[in-house]
Order: structure tokens, then C-alpha cells, then sequence
């Protein structure tokens, strides 16, 4: 009977266990483990000795024939070159190092095909297969802003390739410069917002809405006689349902702790006042941290303001439109500013940042279910970072630019995180287009972007004709910003 | 002193203090399981001169307890082996791995970490041809298998800044 039982199981756990090796031993092992827990191990002296299978020498034949999970262990304390040289010694041990597990112990710095600009303090969406990177600047140490740029670049995710060429092809003008601004994607298109451009200083209030099919540009006013929210850089914003909330930041003089809605589809803003009582609170006046949303709930991670750092987390509840702190929810990377966050899952990752002396490297998690942070990357192969990019895209998470400390520059590559190993369900509305858009072909993004530049050509003639572009709308720069910024713009 | 029996693979018998046999974690679940008994526990997995080495670890790590650990501790280190351990592993290459199995099927994690970083020490840095020769694997990569999985490994880059 027993002797049946223990066959069966053994036969059972070989074959889900495909790379279990097929020894008698292990067979013996799995079915002891299990009988264990049965609690008729006395039995299995006199049942070894019927099958004649006790006193078996354990087989092994070196580091090629150990059990699965035990060279998991053994390559989760290498590194990732140690990876790939792994992945070419045999075929058993390429697929043992080949497990994803073990990749997520890294930000794995990508290969790419193509450079832009280094920068910090960009803006990065993600749209289709594409990232598209927007402004930002190259610091002057870690303290001032100097050469604020003004080009839109794209990342192709599959082809891990750059291209500066987006510029070229925005029709009806062109971007501004801006640094410390906020992009956000809503539906097909990049809305930007606020940030810090040499002219204008603080002052532009000016939405640009960049249809990421047709690559037409359109500057969206505040308009007059109603609500406008005031300029602002190294504030944050999110999308949820058709508004895009602007929240924090710097005005040129000091932080704030205002809301704004816009309202995607009315182009309108909406200030949202503060309501105090039943446990809610007001959120602290900060600058430079980050914002995610995650259900009806927007997080505030990080910052700086008068009070100093946040020592926790903030979330804001969309639906009644109160402020809650997460009080309980300390540590993780919340003292620290120049960070930016993003969710997968029921995760909001993070990584580094700045806590006005030091730059981190650690890689962060905060679960939202269990609203605990876990440190999951101790320290990724930079010193510290801050002011960087982070997006996500199927089942990992990218990080772009950003200032690191060792070389007072802007780092200049893309880091990728294995978030997931597939790409997650519940996931937002834009990883589901992602998967109803069919990825373009080489042969239809060619022909794509001719179509562009053909456009692009029928446009200029025609603005020729009509008006010039070629400087976007916004407010007039006053004496004292252009005055500052030759001695230098401090950034947040 | 409560002692226990245990059996080898070869029908040797050792007694052993309860508390040192209980630092496999697999020991003490059947000890709890079947509750007070004389019969020798059956270790058909473990050879009598390897649970010899894991008693002698179990001994003197149940002699000499390692202060707590520090929580902020990063377990993927590979520099911070105890002497005792790092002496204890110092044997050939068949001895280090049946400890590995033993110590995985006992369920003794200290024993288990150990064995695993000392392995992971021998890999570390080596190239695959190297890591072939020490442990005597064969290449069964046809040259275009392994033209593919070096393409594949493009992808991330490891070196320099």
C-alpha cells in the first residue's frame, strides 16, 4: 500500500520537478519529505529494505548534477557577469542561471544602440513600445542648472535603440526648454506641465499636449477668468480617470502644498481644496518628490520643503478628496528628495535619492497591501542617484539619467529591473492598450515616419504661409529671472 | 542531557544531544511528529562520514552560538564566512557537495549558506571555460548554441561605466 503511495508520489514530483535530477535518491528524498509530514517515516526502514533501495551512496557527479534549487542558491550570491559566464558553461547550468529570480538581484545596466544628450531632471512617458524623454538639464555640479534643453527623444524598448529624431518631427512648433517639469500620458497623447526654463523662469503655466500618433504639438492656455494654477517646478503630476493632478513643487521663492486638477478633456483646472476633519491632514509644502497612483489613491513619496523631509509616506484620496498621512508607514526612502517612484503591481518601486547631503543607491518596494517597505537592491552599482527617470514597461522598470555623484554628471544609461516575471494583469489601462495595439514593424515605422516627415514638410510650407511657430507661447520673462539665471538657477 | 539516535545511509548509529540533532530543522520536525522514542532515526540520504562532518558543525556551532545578526545584514555577501566555517569547507569537491545535499535534506541553513558561498566563491570572477575546468563540467554547447546565448548576453552590459 504504502509502497504504491510513495511510487506514485515520487513519480508525480519527477516529473513536475523537469530539472530535478532523476536519481534514485532524490526519488527517495521526495517521498521521505513527504512521508514525514505523514507521519509514517518508522515504516520506511522496512520499506527501503524491501525495495532494496538503502544503502545508496548519494550520486553526485559535481556541480552539473546538483538539485535545482540548490544552484539557485549557490548563483544567487554571484553577480550578474558571473551570470553570464554561467549561462555558457553547460547547458543544465545555463538554465539554472537563466531563472529570473536571480536577474532580479541587479539593476541590469541595458546595452544600447544610440546616445542622447545626458541629462537630469527630464521627463520620461512611455507610450507603445516607446519611451519618449523630454527635457531636463546638465547640471552644474549637483547645485545649479545650466543648458536646459528643449529636444524630445525616444527609446525603443524592443529594439533597445535611441533616436533624437521625435524633434523633427513634431508638427505645429516646437517644445520649450524645461527642466524639473512633469510629463504624463493620457490616452494617446503627452501632456507637460510646469518646470524651469531659462525665459519664462517659473512663470509658464502653458499645458503642451503632444499627440504621440501624429506628433502635432498643441499648447493648451489657462485661460483667463478662471482657474489657473500658479508655475511651478519640481512639483508632480499623475493621471487618474480625465485629470491630471499637479501636486508641490517650487515657485522660484518657496514650496507649496497646493493641488490642481486638469481636466483632460475640458482643458480646465480646478484648484482642489484642502478638507480637514476625520483623520484628515494637510500635506506638507514640499518640492522634488514623487507622486504615483494606485487605485483611488495618489501616494506622495519623499520631498523637501520648510519642515524638512517627509518622514512618511502621504495619499491622497481621489474620490473624497482628502489628505491622509501613512504616518505608520515610515522608513523605506521617504527622508530624501530627487526621487522619483513608479507602480507595478501592487508595488510603488523607488530607488535612491537625495537627503541633502548624501545620494543613495538602494533599490526600494513599498507593498500597498501590506503597506510595508522592502529594500530589495542594497546598493546597485552607481554611488547614489537622484533626479532620474523612472518608467515602467511590461513586466520591468527603467531607469534613465540622473545625476550621479562620483562624476558630478548626468549618468547616461538605461538600468532595467525584472519587476515581474511576466507582465502582471491588474495592471493600468495603458499596459492593456499595449497589448490590443499591435507592435509596429520595422516596415510600418519607416513608412510611419515618412509619412511624418511628408507631413511635416506640407506643414511648414503652410505655416510659412501663415504664422510662425516657431516659439511657443508663454509668459514674458521678467528682468530679475534672466538676471538670475546668468548667475545660475539653484535646481530642487 | 535528552540524546537521540541517528541513523546513516550505512547503518551507523550515532547518539547526539537532542538540542545539536534538532539544528536540523527536519530532525526536529520528525522529533516532534512521532514525540518521545528510543528507535534510531533512518537518515537514508546521509552517509555515515558525511553526518559525522555535519554533526561535528553542529556541535560546535551549538558550542559556539554566532552572536545575533545584525538585520541590516546583506546575506548576499560572500566575504563574511566565519573561520570555523570557512576551515570546515576546505575539503575535495564531492565532500563539499554531498554536505550541500545533507545540509539541504537536514534543513540546516547556516550549513547550507556556508557550503553554497564557498561553492559560489569557486565561480566567482571565472570564465566559463574556467568554470568548466574546476568542476569538470562538459561543454555540451554546439558552437552555434553558444554563438546564440553570447548574442543573448549582449543585452545588459557588465563592464565599466
Amino acid at each position: 500500500m504504502y509502497n504504491f503511495i510513495i511510487f506514485l508520489l515520487s513519480w508525480i514530483f519527477l516529473n513536475i520537478k523537469k530539472y530535478q535530477q532523476t536519481t534514485t535518491t532524490t526519488t527517495i528524498f521526495y517521498s521521505f519529505q513527504l512521508m514525514k509530514s505523514h507521519r509514517i517515516f518508522k515504516n520506511l526502514k522496512s520499506l527501503l529494505k524491501r525495495n532494496n533501495l538503502r544503502m545508496m551512496e548519494i550520486d553526485v557527479n559535481g556541480l552539473n548534477n546538483l538539485p535545482y534549487e540548490i544552484l539557485l542558491q549557490i548563483f544567487s550570491y554571484l553577480k550578474l557577469t558571473d551570470l553570464k559566464h554561467l549561462k555558457l558553461v553547460s547547458k543544465r547550468i545555463s538554465v539554472v542561471s537563466s531563472e529570473p529570480s536571480l536577474w532580479r538581484n541587479f539593476l541590469i545596466r541595458l546595452s544600447t544602440q544610440g546616445r542622447i544628450a545626458p541629462r537630469v531632471c527630464h521627463s520620461a512617458v512611455v507610450y507603445k513600445n516607446l519611451m519618449y524623454v523630454y527635457g531636463g538639464h546638465l547640471p552644474d555640479k549637483h547645485t545649479f542648472i545650466k543648458d536646459v534643453k528643449n529636444d524630445l527623444s525616444i527609446y525603443n524598448f524592443e529594439k533597445r535603440k535611441w533616436s533624437s529624431k521625435a524633434n523633427k518631427k513634431l508638427i505645429k512648433g516646437q517644445l520649450p526648454e524645461k527642466t524639473e517639469h512633469t510629463a504624463v500620458l493620457y490616452k494617446q497623447s503627452m501632456y507637460i506641465f510646469g518646470g524651469y526654463s531659462v525665459g519664462p523662469s517659473y512663470s509658464d503655466i502653458n499645458v503642451y499636449k503632444v499627440d504621440l500618433e501624429t506628433y502635432e504639438l498643441e499648447i493648451i492656455e489657462a485661460k483667463e477668468g478662471q482657474v489657473r494654477p500658479f508655475g511651478r517646478s519640481a512639483h508632480s503630476a499623475v493621471v487618474w480617470k480625465d485629470y491630471m493632478y499637479v501636486f508641490g513643487g517650487w515657485d522660484g521663492t518657496e514650496s507649496n502644498n497646493s493641488l490642481f486638477k486638469f481636466n483632460f478633456l475640458t482643458h480646465e483646472w480646478t484648484k482642489v481644496t484642502l478638507k480637514l476633519g476625520g483623520g484628515a491632514v494637510a500635506p506638507p509644502c514640499i518640492r522634488s518628490h514623487s507622486s504615483v497612483v494606485h487605485e483611488n489613491l495618489l501616494y506622495i513619496i519623499g520631498g523637501y520643503g520648510p519642515e524638512g523631509h517627509p518622514a512618511y509616506p502621504y495619499c491622497f484620496d481621489l474620490v473624497n478628496e482628502q489628505w491622509h498621512s501613512l504616518e505608520q508607514n515610515k522608513g523605506g526612502p521617504c527622508a530624501r528628495s530627487r526621487l522619483k517612484t513608479v507602480v507595478y503591481g501592487n508595488n510603488i518601486y523607488c530607488l535612491g535619492g537625495w537627503n541633502r547631503e548624501n545620494y543613495y543607491n538602494d533599490f526600494w518596494r513599498f507593498n500597498l497591501l501590506t503597506k510595508e517597505w522592502e529594500k530589495i537592491i542594497p546598493d546597485f552599482e552607481l554611488q547614489g542617484i537622484g533626479q532620474y527617470s523612472l518608467v515602467q514597461y511590461q513586466n520591468q522598470i527603467y531607469i534613465y539619467g540622473g545625476y550621479n555623484p562620483s562624476t558630478c554628471s548626468p549618468q547616461p544609461n538605461i538600468y532595467t529591473y525584472i519587476a515581474a516575471l511576466y507582465q502582471e494583469e491588474n495592471e493600468t489601462s495603458k499596459a492593456v492598450n499595449l497589448e490590443d495595439d499591435k507592435e509596429l514593424t520595422d516596415q510600418e515605422l519607416l513608412e510611419k515616419e515618412k509619412h511624418l516627415e511628408l507631413e511635416l514638410i506640407q506643414q511648414q510650407n503652410r505655416d510659412k504661409l501663415v504664422i510662425s511657430y516657431s516659439t511657443p507661447i508663454v509668459h514674458t520673462a521678467s528682468r530679475v529671472d534672466q538676471s538670475l539665471s546668468t548667475i545660475g538657477i539653484p535646481t530642487n | 542531557m535528552t540524546t537521540v539516535k541517528l541513523e546513516s545511509s550505512d547503518e551507523k548509529t550515532y547518539e547526539v544531544e537532542k538540542e545539536i540533532a534538532c539544528m536540523s530543522v527536519t530532525i526536529k520536525n520528525m522529533l516532534e511528529d512521532i514525540g518521545e522514542t528510543d528507535a534510531a532515526i533512518p537518515l537514508p540520504n546521509v552517509t555515515s562520514s558525511i553526518l559525522e562532518k555535519v554533526l561535528e558543525y553542529c556541535k560546535h556551532h551549538h558550542e559556539h552560538p554566532s552572536p545575533q545578526q545584525d538585520e541590516k545584514k546583506d546575506e548576499k555577501r560572500l566575504d563574511d564566512i566565519p573561520p570555523y566555517d570557512r576551515d570546515f569547507c576546505k575539503v575535495d569537491q564531492p565532500t563539499l557537495f554531498e554536505l550541500i545535499l545533507a545540509a539541504n535534506y537536514l534543513d540546516i541553513k547556516p550549513l547550507l549558506d556556508v557550503t553554497c558561498k564557498t561553492v559560489a566563491n569557486m565561480i566567482r570572477g571565472k570564465t566559463p571555460e574556467e568554470i568548466r575546468k574546476i568542476f569538470n563540467i562538459k561543454n555540451d554547447f554546439t558552437p552555434e548554441e553558444e554563438e546564440q546565448i553570447r548574442k543573448e548576453n549582449e543585452w545588459c552590459e557588465d563592464k565599466g561605466n
